[in-house]
């Protein structure tokens, strides 16, 4: 029996390598250099706070994936050989302003009343954050901390996984281009431009912004669209930033990434001046001391998003045999896509209890 | 303001584009790093000093009317301004002084001329391992000859600096030259008949001349070339010896400066930064952006000229430089297809003139397998310090393209941006893939182009 | 390494700081050239590997000859020397990088890049 994973990007690679380790036989069919790849240009959180605010299920779902975090992190490390620089820092969201830190935290204790109680965050004053970070500027009010972010050197998680699904006995396939999939009654053909064709037993959609065309086809919904963010990398630095922010990390090789904006430009990941020209705006705001270092590089990339922005999962409602997975954090739910999205897949009685992600909400 | 014309680097393309731009009456703004116009192969030419104009010949001193003639009202010239975006709009950002501005025109003229091809022997890293073309800047610009120096690798720069350093009395202690009789053999059948092959060989034949009257060592054929420093010292030291294998045999050199060289290649980084049209030069072992022979490229507002649009030399950049000017002109209804054409033929017979050497040059000096190509343990990309192995080791893990290994790898992701290692990792890809070099394709070149601080780029938030 | 063509005078030259070491340098060099001339090629050390690297291509191309000039990143063969300019080479050891970004978010604050027009007197580290 053949699994094949349309897509070779964090979410296709995570999920691939968690089925190898439970014992299937997996194909990846993967694009071509240029394409959109979401896994090449993100930003490199493991994050849980503030997540899902208005679904707790995501909240809950986003939790499990960073507590599996620092294990599936040392296994990669340890199979692979590759250091993926994953830390869990805790991190902090910079307010700006007395109402901000009030909204701020009002969100997130309501987040966690929804959660019964559970849900581990704490709100810092300008001097409590300066005792943590002692470069922050004057325009900076106060932050949240939430103990369980982190963060990861996304590429070398990429990588790694692309390492470790072929030491696991399982195949990738590159420059792919899949022209069409023929659905069977218990088979799935899939049909590429340069004429090839592989049969699936079974199949999951991981093609990020490439299942808006192939998921019809499965009779999935796939009601993905871009959305545009664009990022920017100083050059190597002094270690000085142990925390990340949803906005500002410094990365394990020395540069401060700054992030990230948030466009609806369709399919265009180009970087334009004012936008990256406010990313540094923003930058200078929390850290003065920046205002000499050098960016060296800036990128736009668009992420997979679903309409309330939360991850789809769903097993095709026409073919048994198929299955639909999207969402734009794959960095952080990586753990949870190898260690417990395969339970799901497979049909196993510990499987997580998915429904409240499938795309009949749309 | 918008001027009509706004032109990337002042080297010879740049400054006879804009003399002539000006000269039919187009508003004029020429952009370039440096304080004085020249470009590299005339840098500093307007106050180069006797004795450099002595040493440096007389194809330096050609530069200087270029330069005069620079002084026009219609041309502004924006000096140590370094250029960090370029938008198909005419957007054209820089820093200067330490802030960020920008200037826009109705067209571009991308002038921005050559690199020296990435020379990635082992250690050529080391302090102490320059470019040929670094210590002819150095000549020209801070009046400093290269003293007990060997030369490696190939290409006419390489006697022309060795006839420059004896002229200024630092006699090379040698010349290590990978091309070999076969490479002569199979360019031979090249060599234009006309005049300006026999200058050029005569130039050349000259040149060797007065090396053998020297008495400078040359070594011709020489591979497995490596540099090393002292091996009672830290790994740390700058190099002090090179390696080289001469007709069968190892060979140990030491001196206080090697200089390398294998020939120069269009600086791409502007025109991949604008995703204009690119194509693989198999004659020059490079990419070279698609231009006709006004210097249109891709898109519309954008002209390309000299050495950056395929290797042709200062003379034929100063051709190509008027010949896009003219096209601009035209585009921007100045002057009609009649004027521009007829204006156009000299221009162009003089170019396709001067270019008829350029195949036997090009097959003459073409870069070895081994630089090209190069050992598993060689660094390819200076910045971030990858190996030729590392960019082998992620074609193992199913890397089909050069972005695909900034990703694994972070080669191309340091401050150059790729400009030393692109070539060499598409090179590498197209020979472990079965690909070629225009299917492998090229680095993603993102801005900003050269490094600009937060504090300028924050400057133009809102 | 290097012979200058024409020995200066001293009211050509001026002098120059490399990690406070002076140097009297011809005035009309970029910072690399002035050091080479010095036989100085070795201005920093790469942050992966520790490895020395000096100027290589001397047009900006490289950045293989990065130091550090009043609290920021420059490349040596494109700046040019001034009286009392203070060059340093990029610091590699940890615990000295911290000093250094202490001592560059100090140098930063008056400085008129710094904040891009905005406050940045407050960067007291």
């Amino acid at each position: 029996m053949r699994t094949i994973v349309i897509g070779g990007g964090v979410v296709g690679l995570s999920l691939a390598y968690g089925l190898l380790k439970a014992g299937q036989s997996v194909l990846v069919l993967d694009g071509s250099d240029g394409d959109f790849r979401a896994s090449r240009g993100n930003f490199g959180l493991v994050w849980v706070q503030g997540k899902g605010s208005n679904f707790p299920d995501y909240a809950r779902w986003t939790r499990s994936s960073a507590n599996l975090w620092s294990g599936f992190a040392k296994e990669l490390e340890a199979l692979t050989d590759l250091d993926l620089s994953y830390q869990k820092t805790g991190g902090v969201e910079y307010c700006f302003s007395e109402q901000e830190m009030q909204e701020r935290e009002a969100e997130l204790l309501a987040l966690r009343e929804k959660l019964g109680g559970d849900y581990p965050f704490e709100m810092l004053s300008a001097a409590q954050l300066k005792e943590r970070i002692p470069h922050i500027g004057p325009k900076v009010y106060g932050a949240s901390y939430c103990p369980e972010d982190g963060h990861v050197n996304p590429l070398f998680l990429l990588r790694a996984l692309s390492k470790a699904v072929r030491l696991s006995g399982g195949e990738i396939r590159t420059n792919i281009e899949v022209r069409e999939i023929r659905p069977g009654d218990n088979q799935a053909s899939i049909l590429t431009i340069s004429g090839e064709r592989f049969v699936a037993d079974r199949l999951v959609m991981a093609a990020g912004l490439g299942a808006q065309q192939l998921g019809p086809q499965l009779g999935f919904k796939a009601p993905v669209r871009p959305q545009q963010g664009q990022v920017l990398i100083t050059e190597k630095m002094p270690h000085f930033l142990k925390y990340p922010s949803g906005t500002l990390r410094q990365v394990n090789e020395g540069g401060i990434q700054i992030g990230a904006s948030k466009a609806e430009v369709g399919l265009d990941d180009h970087e334009d001046v004012l936008t990256t020209a406010s990313l540094a705006a923003h930058a200078s705001d929390v850290f003065p001391m920046l205002g000499n270092a050098k960016i060296v590089r800036s990128w736009a990339a668009l992420r997979v998003m679903s309409p309330d922005g939360y991850p789809i999962y769903q097993r095709s409602p026409k073919h048994h045999y198929a299955w639909f997975v999207t969402c734009h954090s794959g960095i952080t739910l990586a753990a949870a896509h190898c260690e417990l999205l395969p339970r799901w897949i497979m049909g196993k009685n510990d499987a997580p209890d998915l429904s409240s992600f499938s795309e009949a909400r749309f | 303001m918008i001027y009509d014309l706004v032109i990337i680097g002042s080297g010879p393309a740049g400054m006879s584009a804009a003399r002539q731009a000006a000269e039919l009456g187009l508003q004029v703004a020429l952009i370039d790093e440096q304080s004085q116009p020249g470009g590299q192969i005339y840098r500093n030419v307007a106050k180069a000093s006797k004795q450099q104009l002595d040493i440096l010949g007389p194809d330096y001193c050609a530069g200087r009317a270029l330069v005069e003639r620079l002084s026009h009202e219609q041309i502004v010239h924006i000096a140590v301004a370094t250029v960090w975006k370029v938008q198909k709009d005419g957007f054209v950002y820089y820093t200067k002084n330490g802030k960020a501005d920008f200037v826009q025109g109705k067209h571009i003229l991308l002038a921005t001329g050559a690199l020296e091809r990435a020379c990635p022997v082992p250690g050529w890293t080391r302090p102490g391992v320059m470019t040929v073309g670094s210590a002819q800047i150095l000549m020209k610009a801070g009046g400093l000859v290269p003293d007990n120096a060997i030369l490696i690798g190939s290409g006419p720069l390489l006697y022309l600096m060795a006839v420059q350093m004896l002229a200024a009395g630092c006699k090379p202690k040698a010349l290590l030259e990978t091309q070999t009789f076969s490479s002569l053999k199979s360019a031979l059948p090249l060599l234009p008949r006309s005049l300006a092959g026999w200058v050029m060989l005569s130039k050349g034949l000259k040149y060797l001349a007065k090396l053998e009257l020297a008495g400078i060592k040359r070594y011709t054929g020489v591979e497995q070339i490596s540099l090393h420093g002292n091996e009672n010292a830290k790994a740390t030291e700058a190099a002090s010896r090179v390696q080289f294998v001469h007709k069968g045999k190892r060979k140990e050199l030491e001196a206080d400066l090697f200089l390398l060289h294998q020939g120069v290649i269009p600086n791409t980084q502007i025109t991949r930064s604008l995703e204009l049209a690119h194509d693989w030069r198999e004659d020059q072992v490079c990419f070279a952006p698609q231009s006709d022979e006004f210097g249109r490229t891709s898109c519309e507002r954008i002209h390309n000229a000299g050495d950056g649009a395929g290797i042709g030399g200062a003379y034929v950049a100063a051709l190509s430089g008027p010949l896009a000017a003219l096209d601009i002109a035209y585009s921007l209804g100045v002057i009609s297809r009649a004027v521009r054409d007829e204006k156009a033929k000299v221009l162009l017979k003089k170019r396709q003139d001067a270019l008829a050497a350029r195949p036997f040059l090009d097959r003459l000096y073409t870069p070895p397998k081994d630089w090209r190509l190069p050992q598993d343990e060689t660094i390819i990309c200076r910045c971030e310090e990858v190996t030729a192995g590392d960019i082998r080791s992620y074609v193992a893990l199913g890397c089909t393209g050069p972005n695909q290994t900034k990703a694994f790898g972070r080669s191309g992701m340091g401050p150059c941006q790729g400009r030393y290692c692109g070539l060499v990792v598409s090179d590498i890809l197209a020979h472990e893939t079965g690909l070629s070099q225009q299917e492998v394709g090229s680095y993603r070149i993102r801005a900003p182009i050269k490094p600009v601080s937060i504090g300028e780029l924050a400057s133009l938030d809102r | 390494m290097f012979k200058p063509l024409k020995k200066k005078t001293d009211d050509e030259m001026v002098t120059i700081h490399f990690n406070d070491q002076a140097l009297q340098v011809d005035a009309t060099m970029s910072v690399a050239a002035a050091l080479l001339s010095h036989d100085i090629r070795t201005l920093r050390q790469t942050l992966k590997s520790q490895s020395p690297r000096g100027p290589f291509c001397m047009m900006g191309a490289c950045f293989d000859c990065l130091v550090q000039i009043d609290g920021a990143t420059q490349q040596a063969c494109m700046t040019m020397v001034q009286e009392g300019l203070k060059i340093r080479s990029m610091q590699q050891n940890p615990e000295n990088l911290q000093d250094e970004a202490e001592q560059n978010a100090s140098e930063t604050s008056g400085s008129e890049t710094g904040g891009s027009g905005q406050n940045s007197t407050g960067a007291d580290t």
